[in-house]
């Protein structure tokens, strides 16, 4: 900044302006180039953010189906979870009772239902985790090459 | 990565199996509630009995694939498949070794040993490896089979 601030004085007193206003005229011209030059910066750089919002936003677009599989079947199995908790096993104990199974036997295989019912829905989450990372790893190495897109687009501008 | 319909193929199984596992105590299945009865003052028998039934249960997993998939069926769905019912056998296996006053702890536990050995050499090659398959088909009836006649041997004892 300060060569700029250099050039301009040399210019203006080589240009054989008045000394009575030639601090004035290139401190008026200095101020004029740097908000010039700050604009165009600053043009640039929005220009780079659009582009990296609209890929961003076109990634979504071409992911929308399946976030929202995911979503659902994540939600399906929550509602299951709860579900079980909430209803089935109140049932299931119910049925126990009524038909006079004995307390202790009963205890045990509600025990025994609820560990293995219970596995069963960690396992299916596990594929359902394993799904959704799977696909936010694709949405995000496809994010990173049209980053890269960009960024080599916008140097190819500045050169 | 897994396509939807073999992930939602191997989730609708799980599901349904779970469901079948709910059923037969809120529906007072017979065969089920008769042990509950017959072996309430006997807890080897009792615990025999639940092993029966969690292994049968398991079993019902590959008969429910069988109709669910076929070979054609890409390999990554009969993977997942796999690893998931050797995570499901291991957890039972984690369970009756953790009882440790039952009598038939090492029979059960070789039971769901070959299970996992079985599942453990299904998925060497892309397709389903028929031999290895068809035995984990038949485990159904043999596993009755043996839980009976285990039953027998600690009725005679």
């Amino acid at each position: 900044m300060k060569d700029l601030q250099k050039m301009i004085q040399d210019a203006v007193k080589n240009s054989g302006a008045d000394e009575s206003i030639s601090t004035e005229l290139a401190s008026k011209l200095e101020r004029e180039l740097n908000e010039f030059v700050t604009l165009n910066s600053l043009k640039a750089k929005l220009s780079v953010l659009f582009e990296y919002e609209k890929n961003y936003l076109e990634l979504v677009k071409e992911f929308k189906e399946e976030i929202k599989f995911a979503s659902g079947i994540q939600e399906d199995l929550r509602k299951e979870r709860a579900k079980f908790f909430s209803e089935t096993l109140k049932e299931v104990s119910s049925t126990l009772t009524e038909s006079q199974v004995e307390n202790k036997v009963a205890s045990q295989w509600l025990k025994e239902l609820v560990d293995s019912y219970t596995k069963s829905l960690d396992l299916s989450g596990g594929l359902i985790e394993e799904h959704t990372l799977d696909m936010i790893g694709t949405i995000r190495d496809k994010a990173k090459d049209q980053k890269n897109n960009v960024e080599i687009a916008s140097q190819k501008t500045d050169a | 990565m897994l396509n939807k319909q073999d992930l939602l193929g191997v989730l609708d199984l799980m599901r349904k199996a779970r469901g079948d596992l709910v059923l037969r105590t809120a529906h007072e299945s017979p065969d089920l509630f008769r042990n509950f009865f017959e072996f309430e003052n006997d807890f080897d028998m009792l615990n025999l009995a639940f092993e029966r039934e969690f292994n049968l249960w398991i079993d019902k997993h590959f008969e429910m694939f069988d109709s669910h998939f076929n070979p054609s069926d890409s390999h990554s769905s009969i993977t997942r498949f796999k690893r998931v019912m050797v995570e499901l056998v291991e957890n039972r296996v984690i369970r009756t070794s953790t009882t440790n006053d039952l009598a038939s702890k090492d029979f059960c536990i070789s039971l769901l040993s070959e299970k996992i050995s079985i599942l453990n050499n299904l998925i060497e090659i892309s397709k389903k490896n028929e031999k290895q398959y068809q035995r984990l088909l038949y485990s159904y009836q043999k596993d009755k089979t043996l839980f009976d006649r285990e039953f027998k041997k600690l009725m005679e004892e």
